[in-house]
């Protein structure tokens, strides 16, 4: 199978980013940030996770009857507040950082394409020849638009979960004992928990969705890199064909 | 000749991982894609459960509706959480299939420049 090329003359300066398409100049720049970002919000996220321990460990000092009976305005009531409402959106906090790592890997791997595209551009410039650099694969244009699908999926399921938990926070702001649990067929507290539980439902798998898109992503940028090597192999022996 | 043709054949070598490789990454996508859709329709049993007020939930009978939602919001769930995984580490096997695939073409590719290199270096 032929490959298919694009001709350019040889310049003469060579530039670090010679070759690369404007996808990979980016992500030559973007992967460090990308990861750096990604593991602040991880490692935020467990600090988040430690403070949380410790409301939830005053607040399940007190016995049964006592965390029951607590109206709102309490502290007791505030605390469980504090407690759902965290648990509602961090961990959807926890898979946008996972998911920025990711794609930061996704723009390393973008940036090892690059970097081969840009051997190819400085061993034919060291030849003496017209620079002919293959067409990038379709491999190499979908795995950015998996990796932005992706991470727009962990940004949504982040802005969700940020809802549920206001509506966490709403309903968890009253008295067990003679709000929630006496709550009748068809009040408005019911149908509170009804939507919480129920978003949870969807919530959790759609962040995995997010991530598998990311790492399937990552996927077809190896993919790219199996065909850019086996172009490079070929170009290599039209150089003694041509000779 | 047929040396040149040999050598444009190793070349042009892909290796059966890049294909393999793909496909399982899409096929661990399409089931955390089943797994959202599950979630999805329990979304809607689990809405239903809790319209329920605490007292009727509580005191459900075997047999009634409530309970029996109540076991496929539980049953569901046992299974879903690990299918989640299942797609995950599909994906995974994928990436690790492909890395493989790159080894391969990197050796062939060693051999490729291992021929022509030294017959641009006598300028044959």
């Amino acid at each position: 199978m032929a490959i298919a090329v694009e001709t350019r003359t040889a310049p003469t300066e060579v530039a670090v980013t010679s070759g690369m398409t404007g996808m990979q100049k980016m992500a030559r720049v973007m992967w460090g940030p990308m990861l750096l970002m990604g593991f602040m919000m991880v490692a935020i996220a467990f600090i988040i996770g430690i403070v949380n321990s410790g409301t939830a460990a005053d607040y399940f000092a007190a016995d049964k009857a006592t965390r029951e009976a607590a109206t709102a305005g309490s502290s007791l009531v505030d605390n469980r507040v504090t407690i759902e409402g965290i648990r509602a959106w961090l961990p959807g906090f926890k898979f946008l950082g996972m998911g920025l790592i990711l794609s930061g890997i996704t723009f390393l791997v973008a940036t090892i394409l690059g970097t081969l595209r840009h051997l190819g551009y400085r061993v034919q410039t060291a030849l003496g020849r017209d620079v002919m650099i293959p067409t990038p694969p379709g491999e190499a244009r979908v795995f950015p638009m998996l990796m932005m699908m992706g991470l727009m999926v962990l940004i949504g399921t982040f802005i969700v979960a940020i809802v549920v938990s206001q509506q966490a926070g709403e309903y968890w702001n009253h008295s067990i004992a003679t709000e929630l649990d006496p709550a009748l067929a068809g009040s408005a507290l019911l149908s509170q928990l009804g939507t919480i539980n129920a978003e949870a439902a969807w919530l959790a798998p759609l962040k995995f969705l997010g991530l598998a898109t990311i790492l399937t992503g990552i996927a077809f940028a190896l993919a790219a890199i199996v065909k850019v090597l086996r172009a490079q192999a070929d170009m290599v022996v039209g150089f003694i064909s041509n000779d | 000749m047929a040396t040149q043709r040999n050598l444009v054949q190793e070349a042009r070598f892909t290796p059966w991982q890049l294909t393999a490789g793909k496909r399982l990454a899409l096929a661990g996508l399409m089931v955390v894609m089943a797994v959202v859709i599950v979630g999805i329709v329990v979304a809607g049993i689990v809405a239903g459960y809790y319209e329920n007020p605490k007292d009727v939930r509580d005191a459900a009978a075997a047999g009634s509706d409530v309970l029996a939602n109540q076991g496929t919001i539980a049953a569901v769930q046992a299974w879903l959480a690990p299918l989640k995984f299942v797609g995950l580490s599909t994906i995974l096997v994928g990436i690790g299939v492909i890395l493989w695939g790159i080894a391969r073409t990197l050796a062939v590719r060693a051999s490729v420049f291992a021929q022509v290199i030294p017959k641009l270096a006598s300028g044959k």
